[in-house]
Formats: C-alpha cells, structure tokens, sequence
C-alpha cells in the first residue's frame, strides 16, 4: 500500500509535467502582446491575442466545429452501435463484406477519400456542412465501430429477451436495458467521433470547399501569416479545452446520465 | 384440466439449414398447474422449441396457444410467458430487489410499490434479505433464484426454463429441484423444462417428451419412457444398455439367453429387441443354482465402480449383460455369475424399429453380440 501510494506521488506529478510543459509556452502566448527572442518570458503582456481572435471570428468557428463534432458523435454512435450489435451477432458471411467496408477508411488516407468525394459534393449541389459532416461520419465510423464492438463482444443479446418476456417491447428493451449497460461504450464511441470532427482539417477544407470555417481551418489560415503567434496560442487553448471540458462533463454527468435512464 | 399451452404442427428451419435437423413437432399440450419436461440429448432443438413457444423466434407454419389464446405471431412482450435461462442474465446495473421488480416497473408501477411487490417475491425464494444486494455479488445458486423470483413476478400463464441448474453443483440443485416443487405447489405453476438430467427429470416431471434431431420420439410418464421405450433409441436415451436381438412369439421371447415371457403390450411377434435397464438385472452368487424362468449362469468380464455402486459386464454364451449392483456385493472378473431378468423388466421392441433407430442415431452404440 505504502510502495502503491510513493509511486503514484512520484509519477503523478512526473505526467503533469510531461503534459503541461509543451503547454506552458502557449499559455503563455496567449497574454503575450510581445515576447521576442531571446526573452524567457513575453516582454509585454497584454490580450492582443484575445481580441484579434474576436476580430477574426473566432468564436464562429468554434461554434461551426461544435455543431460539426456534435453532429458527427450524434451520427456515429447510433451507427457504429447498429454496426458493432450485426458485426459481433450476425453469423451471415455478408457481415464480413460489411467489415470491410466499414473499416476500409484506416487503410484508405483520408485526403484519397476527400478528393474522390469532393466532386459528387458539388456536382450534386450538397450543403457544404452536411457534406462535411457525413464524410467526417465515414471516416470516425471503423473507429467508434472498433470501440463499441468489444463492448457489444460483452454484451449479451440475451438481457434484452429477458426484458421482451418481462413486457417490455423492443424499443423499451433497448431503453431500459442495453443502453445503462452500454453508457461508458456509447460515450467513448462518441467522445472519439467528435474529436475526430473537432481536430479535422482536411475533410472540411476540401469538401466544404472554404465555405466550412471551423476552428482548425481558422488556425491554419493564421499561422500562414506572421506575427499571430498571439491569437493561435488562443485557438490551441480553447481546442484543448472544449475536449476537456466535454471530458469532465461528461464523468461528472455519467452516474447521473445512468440514474436518469434507469427512472425511465 | 384445463390446457394452459398447446402447440401444433409446429415447423422451423434453421439457417443455413444443413447444419441443424429442423424442428416439426406435431403436438404438444400442458396442463394448467402441471410440468412439461423436455428431455433429450444435446442439439435436439430443446431450446429452440422453448425459444418458438417464448416468440424469441418465429415458426416456419403451427400454431402456439397459450392459456385460451393464439399468441403465433405475437411478440413475446404480449405472450405472458415467463423464461428463466441457463445462464441467470441478471441486469447488472439493478440491485437483486429491483431485477426483480423489473416487470412491474414495465407495467407501469410506481419504483416503491414494484419494490414491495419483488420483495414478495424474494421471500418466496428465500432471498427477502439479500434484496439491497448488488447482483454481481451474488453465488450461481443466489443469482438463479433471483432469476427465478424476477420470472414469476411478472406472473406468467407458463414459466419455460431452460436447464436453469444445469451450471449449478449437484447440493444446489437440489436446492432448486425442491424450491420449484414448492413454488409449483404454491403458485400453481404451470412449467415447461427443458433438461438432460435424468433425475432433474423423474423429480419435477408430470410428463416427460424426449426429444430428438427436432422430433418427438415419446411422450408420458417418466416412468413409461424408462421401462416402456417406444423404440431402441428411447431406451438409450433413458440411459439404458441391455438389448438382446432375437425374435417373439406367442408371448416369448427366444435369443441367445433362451426362451423367456415378456409381459403383455410389449411387441408382437417377429424379430425383435429385448430392452432391459442394467439396474433391473438381479446379480446373485452362482451357487447353489436356481433355475428360473430368466435367469442364466454368465461370466464376470468387467467390473467397474461407478460412485457407491458398481457396474458388471457378464458374459452369457455370446452376449453380453450389465448390471448394476451395489458396490459391497459386487462380483469379482472371472466369477461365474446367475443373472436373472425379471418379468416386469423386460421389454421388447420390433427388431425394425431397433434397426432404423440404430441407423439414425448419432451415437455408436455396440448392439449385443458385438464387442463391448
């Protein structure tokens, strides 16, 4: 117990500094009106940075990525759960040629995909948004798949029978009885489809042919040009931090999520 | 009485469909407060007439009636049938109390007045006390009766279970043997059980079906299809070892072993199989000689010890005969032996129905005259 409680004491603070180290400068770049080399801290402190991403839309963006992730989670999960629940029970050979498909977007790089897609988006006159959400949909689908089928391998079909001859119809069954013991899977199947929309690029700058401006693309577009080493530190906050934030939410919300379901 | 289920001309194909016998069950009834033992070996599709009955799958053509109603191509919500399986499959994320108030909760019950509902329920299975309990704490014989307590609450017309003891050690389930006699008499239970426990069998059955490759081969009392097989492959199901082929006349029965009366209702004359059980067979001393109608003088060739009894094998002229005995008086190998075969033991089929029953079955048996 003792030796337990030394090593985490040692390691924990070890693995916040190997966190938060590559952290600290942009910390620091973000109340940085003018730190010029060879200054170990900003000569000038200020919120340029704050204000310019204000100017620049910023707060758009992040809004555009939020409803893009959310829409992509929201999308993917019931997806990957109906994929995951005939992968693991369909003993039908088609399942395989379904796998296949399904994880197909791994082997395939993502900007092969995107420049195969962009021309039936236009050609076919598809909302720039949509068209972002449904590829960035294909491409998070192998991966909340992945997750949710060894939580599906664990599942037994058989809990939601025993709830059909307790008087539950199926959709109640479903209600009353995957979903308490599948919450932690659905919530990482989608924590993992969301960040892969919030952290995109690519998709949304191909497909939503610039038209599509999230936080990633506001990013890019700033570092190209000089001396916003300001506003980017802000950008790189907040992406970390709504991910947090949705982290932290979520474990705190997660025994009341499940309590909620329950009652239902 | 009154049927409480009914099934008929009941047909359903698995998939892919070579892989498994189908199942074409042409009749099959239980009596309101009464218990319906399926019994057979592994793979017959025991479960898959539970699973048909319960609406868990549906038939290829038959009906399934349950109390007055034809509930075919009803779901199983709506069917009021109960379904304890092998495995417990209590919900994880509920307390024992509230497993068991599950269906009430479905009915629309407040969570306090389900609550006291189960409560009932888990008295009646002796786990009042244990209601709080997080169910994964629970033992394999805990977690069934909780399984059993969460059945009934939803108070079905017709409790199926699936050899529900099967994963339990042999104390408790006789436990459970004892509690679902209890419950049958208390709650007026109707049941449908499936098992391949013989015993499990003889203990709770009012009638017993013996299934195979999808088929009925004989229903009625456990006793009939123990002493009174409808054919060869019933008799080995029931565990039984001894067949003599030979054939009847007026009464007799001549074989390898001499002539001997076989009791009215057993085959009519012709080539025939004589079906005894190894218990039936009386092992007595060879000295001093007795004759008796079906009785002859064997060799030991075999002593096994099978838990306090012991089984022998006896050689007579070319056949071979089992008994089985109590382990203090069982002969040695090489003793010469007098085995007598009562006249209510013995039961003969028509050589025919032995033959085609042989040829079905997936087991090998070694028919008498061939090497044991």
């Amino acid at each position: 117990m003792k030796t337990r409680l030394l090593r985490e004491s040692t390691f924990a603070p070890l693995l916040g500094i190997f966190f938060l180290l590559p952290l600290m400068p942009i910390l620091l770049w973000a109340f940085a009106d003018r730190w010029t080399y060879p200054g170990r801290t900003p000569q000038h402190w200020g919120v340029r940075g704050i204000s310019q991403f204000f100017d620049d839309g910023g707060i758009g963006s992040v809004v555009k990525s939020l409803l893009i992730s959310v829409a992509v989670a929201a999308l993917a999960v019931p997806l990957s759960s109906a994929a995951a629940s005939s992968l693991i029970h369909s003993k039908s050979r088609a399942s395989r040629l379904v796998e296949a498909i399904l994880f197909s977007p791994t082997v395939i790089p993502p900007f092969v995909l995107v420049m195969g897609l962009s021309p039936w988006v236009i050609r076919f006159g598809i909302p720039p948004t949509l068209a972002v959400v449904i590829t960035l949909v294909v491409l998070a689908l192998p991966y909340s798949t992945f997750m949710m089928r060894s939580a599906y391998a664990r599942y037994d079909p058989r809990w939601e029978e025993e709830a059909r001859l307790l008087g539950a119809t199926r959709f109640g069954a479903v209600v009353r009885v995957r979903l308490p013991i599948m919450t932690r899977a659905f919530i990482a199947a989608a924590i993992l489809a969301f960040l892969i929309g919030w952290t995109d690029y690519i998709v949304t700058l191909v497909i939503g042919g610039g038209q599509v401006i999230t936080l990633p693309l506001l990013a890019a577009s700033s570092s190209s040009a000089p001396g916003n080493d300001s506003v980017l530190a802000v950008m790189s906050i907040i992406s970390i931090a709504i991910p947090l934030l949705a982290l932290a939410l979520i474990r705190r919300s997660d025994s009341t999520l499940k309590n909620e379901v329950l009652s239902l | 009485m009154k049927i409480a289920a009914e099934v008929r001309n009941l047909k359903y194909e698995y998939w892919p469909q070579k892989m498994t016998n189908p199942i074409d069950i042409d009749h099959l009834s239980v009596l309101a407060g009464e218990t319906l033992v399926l019994f057979g070996p592994s793979g017959a599709g025991k479960t898959t007439i539970l699973r048909l009955i319960a609406g868990l799958l549906t038939a290829k053509s038959g009906s399934i009636t349950v109390g007055s109603q034809d509930v075919t191509g009803v779901p199983p919500h709506l069917r009021n049938i109960g379904l304890v399986f092998q495995e417990p499959l209590l919900f994880p994320f509920n307390s024992v109390i509230d497993n068991v108030g599950f269906a009430a909760r479905i009915r629309g019950e407040s969570r306090s007045k389900a609550r006291r509902s189960a409560l009932e329920f888990l008295q009646l299975v002796g786990l009042a006390d244990l209601a709080q309990r997080d169910v994964r704490t629970l033992s394999g014989g805990q977690t069934q009766r909780v399984s059993l307590a969460r059945s009934l609450a939803a108070r079905p017309v017709v409790l199926l279970l699936d050899e529900p003891f099967s994963a339990l050690d042999l104390d408790t389930r006789s436990e459970m043997q004892e509690l679902l006699i209890r419950l049958r008499e208390h709650l007026r239970l109707t049941m449908i059980l499936v098992t391949h426990d013989q015993r499990e069998a003889a203990i709770l059955a009012d009638c017993v079906v013996l299934i195979s490759k999808g088929k009925v081969l004989q229903k009625g009392k456990f006793e009939d299809l123990y002493s009174k097989p409808c054919d060869h492959n019933v008799h080995r199901m029931m565990g039984g070892k001894n067949e003599v082929t030979g054939f009847t006349r007026e009464g007799y029965f001549h074989s390898d072993l001499g002539i001997m009366s076989v009791p009215p209702g057993s085959n009519r004359d012709g080539p025939a199989v004589l079906l005894v059980r190894q218990e039936s067979v009386l092992v007595a001393s060879a000295t001093p000689l007795v004759s008796r109608e079906g009785s002859f003088l064997g060799r030991v060739v075999e002593n096994r010890l099978i838990g306090a009894r012991a089984e022998i094998v006896a050689k007579v002229h070319d056949t071979f005969i089992r008994a089985e005995v109590a382990q203090s008086n069982a002969p040695r190998v090489g003793d010469e032996v007098l085995l007598h075969i009562p006249l209510d033991s013995r039961w003969t089929v028509s050589l025919a129905s032995a033959t085609k029953a042989h040829e079905n079955s997936n087991q090998s048996y070694s028919l008498v005259g061939e090497a044991i």
